[in-house]
């Protein structure tokens, strides 16, 4: 598969996206025709997108959301494919039983010659690819600079092609600059829409995973820039959600000056194992679902929003818990068991202690006194703990110091 | 010959159409309630999944949320998210681990401000992770309840929304409705509204 863009265009950008098809992807230049681009080998992954057709379907959508110049071919042969992919104006295909057909009819230009054999096979009156073919091979090779006859025998595939594969980067880090400022979230959402492609690429190439992803956004020079990351909750392969989650978290953002550039990083994951999808949704996947709700209210929310309820083994009630991050249900976590908590608790607790009237007058006393005397290595606490009712019905949980002064620490909600 | 009774022609014709004071012929996805002298009350003896109970509590203090711990802690003990969703205080946790509940399945949200409560209550349960979900939602309007009541029935959870008592006298599309008061003594647990059950009131100790 051949996917040729407009020049100027990064080559690597799409090296990066076309990752995601097959690890095997070069990097290609056509001189005459001035296009740069990539070829893949997708032979042996075309059965994991539903076939070749299915493949290049895919690859063209994606393409096309990627750059409106940007057409994919393929052929047997990966300069063959590119060739095709050179000449022609949409999505091309051959099989093994067409392509000598397509070939000869690809027009002289297709050879990539450099411009003195070009010349020379035009004024001989050589117009189509296939009409060089018949000519005899050892007649051609003398007349021309290149070895004319192995690239022949090259596009038709019947000859090997040793190529330089293209090696990722170990690290993502790339930027796009915009072609003008901007404060748009849609404009930026879409810049980055466009890295997260190249990510997921290079993810999938490598069969790798992410879980933090920096976004940076740069101003005009001399001004900071401005710079937020993504955590999830797990590390993903498929980036489509995280889209969602850059459009709540530039939504939320306040941005100091217009946007000239979108960066991203992130470093994958070393060692991540890609679960095979289950017929009926079990355990792992309602983790997953879990997670990824996680990831939607961290976003929107802010990343101390969410959270979970932990307690500690202490006698003071303020120190008695503590939150903890939220897990994402995989697996139980175990909870500190309280020494001897054998009074009543209430479900809610004031963040402070609120001082109390001296003499609680209207208020009942129901349960106690609990005595609770600890904390003499950090912020001793010396409390007798009252359960008290008042004429509504609501009930407190409040408390008397050694100085006989009252204070209410909770209501039993 | 007689004429055809309307109402067993509109059982015919609609099913799902329940009438006040009649069982309903869909069976209901209850939760065990876990109150004695509520579950006698509540249809098929629980709170109904997929669904939004409305909880009013006349103050802080009354004993609203306690009515809800059982269940809660049942769902945990399922291995089932319970999700808490702008709660006025933070909840104790030592106090819901003596209730029963597994703090593992806990999850808090904070909200800036009540959009973004009923956003999240929303989100939570529409993922279908969540056995149940409870907003402090403050002035929820009609449609912020129906919406809640959508997303619950698309993810077959409980929603529970707790709100005082300016808003009992208010149209909600809630499938029970429960009002929490007390006259000093004993905790008076009024059902408003009770969907293939009866309404009435059951008095509980504190």
């Amino acid at each position: 598969m051949a996917v040729p863009d407009a020049p100027g265009t990064d080559p690597q950008s799409l090296a990066l996206w076309a990752m995601r098809y097959s690890p095997l992807v070069s990097l290609c230049r056509h001189q005459r025709a001035e296009r740069v681009g990539v070829v893949a080998e997708v032979a042996g992954s075309a059965h994991l997108f539903g076939g070749l057709d299915h493949l290049l379907a895919d690859a063209r959508a994606q393409v096309l959301a990627l750059s409106p110049d940007a057409i994919c071919a393929g052929a047997p042969s990966a300069s063959g494919a590119w060739a095709l992919a050179c000449c022609a104006s949409d999505v091309a295909w051959a099989d093994a039983r067409t392509w000598p057909q397509r070939l000869a009819a690809l027009p002289l230009m297709a050879l990539d010659l450099p411009d003195s054999d070009h010349e020379l096979l035009t004024q001989v009156g050589l117009r189509r690819v296939g009409e060089c073919m018949k000519l005899p091979r050892g007649d051609l090779d003398r007349r021309c600079r290149t070895a004319l006859s192995t690239h022949l025998d090259q596009l038709s595939g019947t000859a090997p092609e040793p190529r330089l594969w293209f090696v990722p980067p170990a690290t993502y880090d790339r930027s796009v600059e915009l072609l003008h400022e901007t404060w748009h979230t849609d404009a930026l959402l879409f810049t980055g829409r466009r890295l997260l492609g190249e990510l997921e690429g290079l993810l999938r190439g490598c069969g790798r995973a992410v879980q933090v992803l920096r976004f940076t956004l740069g101003h005009a020079p001399g001004q900071p820039d401005t710079t937020f990351d993504l955590a999830l909750t797990r590390p993903l392969q498929d980036l489509t959600p995280v889209a969602g989650l850059l459009r709540e978290r530039l939504s939320r953002l306040r941005l100091p000056s217009p946007v000239r550039r979108v960066g991203l990083a992130a470093t994958p994951l070393e060692s991540w194992q890609a679960q095979s999808p289950e017929l009926w949704p079990g355990p792992e996947e309602t983790a997953l679902q879990r997670s990824a709700l996680l990831d939607r209210l961290r976003a929107r929310l802010g990343e101390e929003a969410v959270c979970s309820l932990t307690t500690v083994a202490d006698h003071r009630p303020e120190a008695a818990w503590r939150a903890a991050p939220a897990a994402d249900g995989a697996r139980p976590r175990r909870t500190a068991a309280l020494p001897s908590c054998r009074g009543l608790r209430p479900l809610w607790l004031l963040p402070e202690p609120s001082p109390l009237a001296d003499t609680p007058g209207d208020w009942q006393e129901e349960r106690g006194p609990e005595r609770i005397e600890a904390g003499w290595w950090q912020s001793p606490v010396a409390r007798d703990y009252y359960v008290l009712r008042d004429a509504c019905g609501r009930r407190l949980w409040a408390f008397r110091t050694a100085r006989g002064d009252w204070f209410a620490h909770g209501w039993f909600a | 010959m007689g004429a055809p009774d309307i109402g067993s022609l509109l059982q015919g014709l609609y099913p799902a159409v329940w009438r006040p004071g009649e069982r309903p012929a869909v069976p209901l996805r209850v939760l065990p309630c876990g109150v004695p002298g509520l579950e006698r009350q509540l249809p098929g003896g629980g709170w109904p999944l997929a669904c939004i109970t409305e909880v009013i509590g006349s103050g802080t203090g009354i004993g609203e949320v306690s009515l809800l711990l059982p269940a809660m802690a049942e769902l945990t003990r399922r291995g089932e998210t319970v999700a808490w969703v702008a709660p006025p205080f933070v909840p104790y946790a030592p106090a819901l681990q003596q209730a029963g509940i597994d703090l593992g399945q806990m999850l808090c949200i904070d909200a800036r401000d009540e959009g973004d409560a009923l956003w999240a209550a929303e989100q939570a349960l529409r993922s279908g992770t969540c056995g149940a979900v409870l907003v402090w939602p403050g002035k929820a309007d009609h449609s912020a309840l129906r919406r809640l009541q959508l997303a619950a029935e698309a993810g077959g959870a409980w929603c529970v929304v707790l709100r005082d008592r300016a808003s009992a006298g208010a149209a909600s599309p809630a499938a029970v409705r429960v009002e929490v008061d007390s006259d000093g003594r004993r905790r008076q647990v009024r059902l408003l509204k009770c969907r293939g059950g009866r309404n009435g009131c059951v008095s509980l100790a504190a």
